[in-house]
């Protein structure tokens, strides 16, 4: 709650879940083996992954940032799960409907792209 | 990003309570965004007739999870997005950090029956898990944590 009485509401929720068919983890296998063989290429892939997603988000892909909190968790598949909320700065604030449908969409996608 | 087969088609789902899906999908059609403030927002979901066939379920764009293009492109896995509308949800990530680990009840029976038999109450960490944690990289964090004037001042 201290949290939010200094920086206000939160303004984006993230979830992102490891993938074990990333070409990075892929490539690291031998012939007939699955990314649950190697439990510690899938962490140091989802780290690698997680810095680059809070870099990209703190370079202000959503505008910028004023904080974010994450924690991260893993399912009983054991594949690792991170939460990310993310505070922006006033100015950057989602307002209106526009702006929500320039960064967040919910239909599936065109088929002709 | 799609969520179920579930509603008529598959009342078997993880997510159906009462005969209904916790999650409130196939949610309804919409041709434009609506949002309140203090509420979560109802995105767009036309109805253009498009399908997506996966494992002889068919989808609508009722049944799409909120997501962001672009990050989808960039890093290929499910990852969503959504509009954060109510305090709770800091509250929600704080109780990942106090949860401490998934617990397991074991029974243990050996090849002679009903002499070893012990019910454990073991700590549960998936492979994964334990490597994140002999990596030592970090379960949570927070950019820049307020610290009340109380104990600033002292």
């Amino acid at each position: 709650m201290a949290i939010c009485r200094h920086f206000h509401k939160p303004d984006l929720f993230l979830t992102m879940t490891a993938n074990p068919k990333w070409p990075k983890i892929i490539y690291s296998l031998f012939s007939g083996q699955t990314a649950t063989d190697y439990p510690d290429i899938v962490s140091w892939v989802f780290e690698q992954k997680k810095k680059a997603l809070l870099k990209l988000i703190d370079n202000g892909f959503f505008g910028t940032t004023v904080a974010h909190i994450h924690t991260i968790e893993f399912q009983k598949r054991g594949l690792p799960h991170i939460h990310l909320l993310i505070f922006l700065y006033p100015q950057d604030h989602i307002w209106d409907s526009h702006h929500i449908n320039s960064m967040i969409l919910a239909q599936l996608p065109d088929p002709q792209l | 990003m799609l969520h179920g087969p579930c509603g008529v088609n598959n009342l078997q789902a993880k997510c159906m309570v009462n005969g209904k899906c916790s999650k409130h999908f196939p949610k309804d059609f919409r041709e434009r965004t609506d949002w309140a403030k203090e509420s979560y927002p109802l995105y767009t979901r036309p109805n253009n007739g498009l399908v997506f066939e996966c494992n002889g379920a068919r989808f609508t764009n009722q049944y799409v999870v909120s997501y962001c293009p672009q990050l989808l492109l960039l890093f290929d896995c499910h990852l969503n997005v959504e509009i954060s509308a109510r305090l709770g949800t800091v509250k929600y990530l704080s109780k990942y950090i106090y949860k401490g680990p998934d617990r397991a009840t074991m029974e243990i029976s050996g090849g002679m029956q009903d002499e070893i038999k012990a019910h454990l109450d073991g700590c549960f960490i998936g492979p994964i898990e334990a490597c994140w944690k002999i990596f030592e990289f970090n379960m949570h964090r927070v950019t820049s944590s307020p610290t009340s004037s109380y104990s600033s001042s002292q």
